[in-house]
């Protein structure tokens, strides 16, 4: 295996080429390097949304040798430390709760959310008893002090980016320090023979080949589905969105405070998301055309956009963007691999489709076949890992849908049972009676961990529902003292972090001194 | 060198001011006395000595430290570092204050002070962009609330010395080279064997508080006179010996 190319330089091309190269860097015993190829269209642009990333981005960009300053100083990156969901659920406690990116007080040691779930009377929200990131977020504070790295504290993080910035930094460092090759030009046919693809036809480079052909050609799919007639298994029936308008909000004031979280709004057959960056604000609205027609859908979301700046709003100046959710049978067929938005779709939720970018591609450079003969099982472990994590997000995502109490259509059958996947519904009846547990989730295809679902299902439910979540499993818990003593070191820290911890913006200050 | 004035810190009007680190703290140059917190007595004990002032004006005692001599000045300033291991935190905090009004603690800054600057390039920013206070600034206010909480105590601390009755008036001379001889007056420290022939409870209970430690220490940094002493050497006419008399009999 001695070439690839990859069609595609979106945010999935880059990546992915930014991960191999860097992966496979040296030359082998017959003194071969390994060549990549991205091939980019001039006419078709990158889809220009994105903007929200995962954790793992941190390592993923060190492991590609970009540092934080430069996705700071040169793609308008803040940092994230959760995600707000805001109106999903109404209840006693408030209208919104966190999902942050840091684990619960004493999590080596012992997850506190049952001891959590049996406090009556001084239970608040479960995020912010059990984790001081919420209270970041609620203050505007940094995850960190400043831009140096050498620092004792520093809370989980992950980055809002401008998209399009993002990927002529990724470009340029792959360009010009992984020694990937750049071709600007469209593929205008694919060729196929019994091994799969053995060529691609361009319109000024003549024909191109390689050893492997990742397709990162986004929503067309040009290889996975045009060629290959991979299908989608459609997700649709789980997940109603189908659509997406998008707008960018300008700051009124260049220096207001930067929100550290991403938020995102219910609406009445969707959610708003709205994304901080330097200079702007990224935001969208995700919805289903089955529950709203575009018209009031614009009127939704322009109300949403109202609210928050006084300029006046153009329905017509929305963006919009129609998809379909779901993802392929296949990721990998023969010597081509799917990557990004040509594998499949999903509402951007919870960030999941650059976290899945850099999963295919990690697990891709990781197990990169060395001959053509062993292609075959490697095809096998990348699809079946695949399909588990798209499952597996699959049911987070809808997690945070069937515990809202919103009357509205799109919400109501959203909790319809035929629209709930099987093994979420099971564990859901469980948790009615017993905890979240880590052991719920073994697979190593399980993108989302008990962590993650502890904050959506915990800040969803309501008092009396906490109280009979635990009562079986009461005679197991032995540890009040210690669960007891991490919630107030919780409280300690949150306000030893006010007293010091400077603010988002003072902390991107910091990057620019 | 331009007088001390404190004003309130104030977002909107300091927006742009940055401070400037001085690692020798040039303003305390001629202080001899400087009040401290009961929670310092541990840290500075081993470095300087540690007394009780009377303000005879206002007839406040004060407990402070002492960092030099009428006719030296403070003798741990150098124009390159601080000659000691520790320093105070008032000294420490400036040029920021606190001030209490009603309850409210606001932190005052000294405007005349050449450690402010509005040059971009020297200096560390009070507030971000956004306005809010930087890391610098927010250290600045955990220092000065240490330091009120330590000066609370320090009152309460010498409420107590004074209800039992254990203050001793400190005579302290020192005898430069030219053999001229310097008094300090309106010292006073602590009545060790007073303390001794406190009741046992009333003992527990001030060891239980931390008094007794705090005491020691006092005693103990009586010995850090020397040390002023030494530090004298570079000066012109500089000290030779020191007499300290603590009196007991009272
Ligand atoms: C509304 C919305 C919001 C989103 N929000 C998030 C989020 O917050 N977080 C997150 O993780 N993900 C999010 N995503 C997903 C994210 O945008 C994508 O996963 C990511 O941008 C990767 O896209 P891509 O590179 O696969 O495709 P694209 O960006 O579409 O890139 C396709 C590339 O293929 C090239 N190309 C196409 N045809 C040809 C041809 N014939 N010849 C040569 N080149 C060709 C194009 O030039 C382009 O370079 C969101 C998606 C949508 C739709």
């Amino acid at each position: 295996m001695n070439q690839i190319i990859i069609v595609g330089g979106g945010t999935a091309g880059w990546l992915t080429a930014g991960l191999l190269a860097a992966t496979h860097c040296k030359p082998d015993d017959a003194g071969n390097l390994l060549s990549i190829t991205v091939i980019e269209s001039e006419s078709v642009h990158p889809i220009g949304v994105g903007e929200g990333t995962w954790p793992t981005m941190r390592q993923t960009l060190s492991k590609i040798g970009i540092s934080e300053a430069d996705l700071v100083k040169h793609a308008s990156a803040t940092f994230k430390q959760a995600s707000k969901f805001v109106n999903w659920h109404h209840s006693g406690l408030g209208n919104s709760y966190y999902h942050p990116f840091s684990a619960p007080q004493g999590s080596a040691n012992l997850d506190i959310s049952p001891y959590w779930l049996s406090m009556h009377t001084e239970q608040g929200q479960y995020a912010s008893d059990v984790c001081f990131q919420p209270s970041l977020c609620d203050e505007g504070l940094a995850p960190k002090m400043s831009s140096q790295s050498n620092q004792s504290f520093v809370a989980n993080y992950g980055y809002h980016l401008d998209a399009g910035q993002f990927i002529e930094l990724l470009r340029s460092h792959c360009v010009q320090n992984l020694g990937v090759n750049r071709i600007v030009d469209d593929v205008t046919s694919v060729k196929q023979n019994e091994m799969g693809i053995c060529g691609l036809s361009t319109r000024g480079h003549g024909e191109i080949q390689a050893d492997l052909y990742v397709d990162c050609s986004g929503f067309s799919g040009l290889l996975i589905d045009k060629e290959l007639n991979i299908e989608l298994t459609d997700a649709s029936h789980i997940l109603f969105a189908d659509r997406a308008l998008f707008f960018q909000l300008p700051y009124k004031d260049p220096n207001a405070p930067i929100a550290c979280y991403t938020q995102s709004t219910a609406q009445k057959a969707g959610w708003v998301w709205d994304i901080a960056l330097q200079h702007r604000r990224g935001t969208g609205y995700v919805y289903s055309s089955r529950h709203q027609d575009d018209e009031a859908a614009r009127e939704t979301y322009a109300n949403y956009l109202k609210l928050h700046t006084s300029d006046s709003i153009d329905a017509s100046s929305f963006r919009e963007i129609r998809f379909k959710t779901g993802y392929r049978k296949k990721f990998w067929e023969k010597n081509c691999v799917a990557i990004g938005l040509s594998s499949g779709f999903l509402e951007p939720l919870e960030a999941s489709s650059l976290m899945l970018i850099e999963q295919s591609a990690t697990l891709l450079a990781e197990q990169l076949p060395a001959d053509k003969c062993v292609m075959a099982s490697v095809e096998r472990r990348f699809n079946e890992r695949l399909k588990g994590m798209w499952e597996s997000a699959i049911n987070f995502l809808k997690l945070h849908y069937v515990l809202s109490n919103n009357d509205s259509a799109f919400w109501k059958d959203n909790r319809s049972n035929e629209s709930i996947p099987f093994e979420l519904s099971a564990l859901l009846e469980e948790w009615r009676l017993r905890p979240v547990l880590e052991s719920d989730f073994s697979r190593t295809s399980d993108t989302f961990s008990a962590q993650s679902y502890r904050y959506i299902l915990y800040g969803m439910l309501d008092k009396a529902e906490c109280a009979t979540a635990n009562s079986f499993y009461k005679r197991a818990l032995k540890h009040v003292d210690f669960a007891n003593k991490q919630m107030s070191l919780n409280k300690a820290l949150i306000k030893q972090l006010q007293a010091r911890m400077p603010s988002h913006r003072g902390l991107i200050d910091s990057f620019f001194k | 060198m331009s007088r001390t004035r404190f004003i309130p810190l104030e977002p909107v009007k300091h927006k742009s001011i940055k401070l400037k680190n001085d690692p020798t703290f040039s303003h305390s140059k001629l202080f001899n006395f400087v009040n401290i917190g009961f929670n310092e007595i541990a840290a500075l004990s081993g470095c300087m000595p540690l007394v009780l002032v009377h303000d005879e004006a206002a007839d406040v005692l004060s407990l402070t430290c002492c960092l030099g001599f009428e006719g030296f000045g403070n003798v741990f300033y150098h124009e390159r570092q601080w000659l000691g291991h520790a320093v105070p935190l008032s000294v420490q905090c400036y040029p920021f204050n606190y001030s209490i009004d009603e309850q409210r603690v606001s932190v005052l800054i000294d405007e005349n002070s050449t450690r402010f600057t509005s040059f971009d390039d020297v200096g560390a920013a009070l507030f971000s962009s956004d306005g809010h206070p930087t890391t610098l600034l927010k250290q600045q206010q955990e220092n000065l609330a240490t330091l009120l909480e330590g000066q609370q105590q320090a009152k309460a601390f010498v409420d107590i010395l004074k209800q039992y009755d254990l203050l001793a008036p400190l005579s302290v001379s020192i005898t430069r080279a030219s053999g001229q001889i310097v008094h300090s007056s309106n010292l006073y420290s602590v009545n060790e064997e007073k303390y001794a022939q406190l009741e046992a409870d009333t003992i527990v209970k001030l060891h239980k508080e931390g008094i007794s430690m705090a005491i020691n220490a006092m005693l103990l940094s009586l010995r850090q006179y020397n040390r002023l002493v030494q530090l004298t050497e570079s000066f012109e006419d500089p000290a030779i010996r020191v007499g300290i008399k603590l009196n007991k009999s009272m």
